[in-house]
């Protein structure tokens, strides 16, 4: 053992160095571009013909309530333009928390504190509505997972180009404050 | 030259694995604070920093030891790492899971064998330097 140590202490000495070099340069690295990823600010689109229309949805909506006694559907419209995608205009710079805070706006307070214990609890919902409404939630979560792993996950995420993987979760995102709003709207018509 | 840079190196070194122990232990208690975790856990990594540092101090008083350049930048360049994963745990916002704790232990656990790794590297290198040098 000590003969063999003899012989081969510098070798191993050496390849332990050569290692942690390109190991620990690796995490450096990767770790500076994911930092520097993350903080990355990009326009969105700024013909974004969805966030319009889901803007003309709560208009509509806020009228149609505005005069009504129904305080359920009137939270949820206070809601979804009080916080969330209303305050956002097309062609705005967003960063992949404020994606984030958008997607998480939306499954926490819209649609747990909105529509769950506020519409359901006291109104009788359709059921095609409610397995609607199910699978924004399942869009939501699957935006909220994707976002948690590309935050967390440095190595797969430097590959892709960040414009396309904000614009692409963003548009996810419109497309459920969308759908949510025109369910809202076709309900308020039935009211 | 040489020797100044290389006593240069060998000091930050130590500067810098102080850092990361410190850093490394917060994470890993407040770790253990929010999950409830056993301590066992802390050892893990615990006891290769704290033996790395020991054998650091030790270096100190062997001359051999200390001016092996090489060794004393890849150590450096290890210890850097392992406090660029704990800056990002404490400090990086703009991951999305550090909303909730303040902290992002997700990113920390992932990177945890890699942190290992380095430790373990860095305390085996030492003890062959050192054993390298008491053998001649």
């Amino acid at each position: 053992m000590k003969a063999f140590l003899k012989e081969y202490t510098e070798i191993i000495m050496y390849t332990i160095c050569g290692i942690l070099i390109i190991l620990s340069s690796y995490t450096i690295i990767i770790n500076i571009n994911h930092a520097r990823y993350l903080n990355k600010e990009v326009f969105v689109s700024d013909k974004d013909h969805n966030l319009i229309k889901f803007k003309d949805n709560i208009i509509k909506l806020e009228n149609a309530f505005n005069n009504s006694s129904n305080n359920t559907y009137k939270r949820i419209v206070y809601l979804m333009k009080n916080d969330g995608l209303y305050k956002k205009i097309p062609g705005d710079k967003l960063r992949y928390k404020d994606l984030y805070f958008l997607n998480n706006y939306f499954l926490d307070t819209i649609i747990n504190d909105g529509y769950i214990s506020s519409i359901k609890v006291n109104n009788q919902v359709d059921k095609i509505v409610d397995k609607y409404i199910y699978n924004l939630i399942n869009n939501a979560n699957y935006i909220c997972r994707e976002l948690e792993n590309n935050s967390n996950y440095q190595y797969d995420v430097l590959n892709n180009d960040i414009r396309d993987a904000i614009n692409e979760q963003y548009q996810m995102i419109v497309n459920n404050y969308l759908q949510l709003s025109e369910i809202i709207l076709e309900m308020s018509d039935n009211i | 030259m040489k020797k100044g840079i290389n006593s240069c190196l060998f000091y930050s070194k130590i500067i810098f694995l102080i850092i990361a122990f410190t850093l490394t232990l917060y994470i890993l208690f407040s770790l253990n604070d929010y999950y409830h975790r056993d301590v066992v856990n802390i050892l893990v990594i615990g006891i290769p920093l704290f033996l790395i540092l020991l054998f650091f101090v030790l270096s100190l008083f062997k001359d051999k030891v200390k001016d092996n350049i090489l060794f004393n930048l890849a150590s450096i360049l290890g210890i850097i790492a392992i406090i660029v994963i704990d800056y990002r745990t404490i400090f990086d916002s703009d991951m999305v899971l550090w909303i909730d704790a303040k902290m992002n232990f997700y990113y920390f656990i992932n990177n945890l064998d890699g942190i290992k790794i380095m430790c373990y590297l860095i305390l085996l290198g030492n003890v062959l330097l050192f054993l390298k040098k008491d053998e001649k």
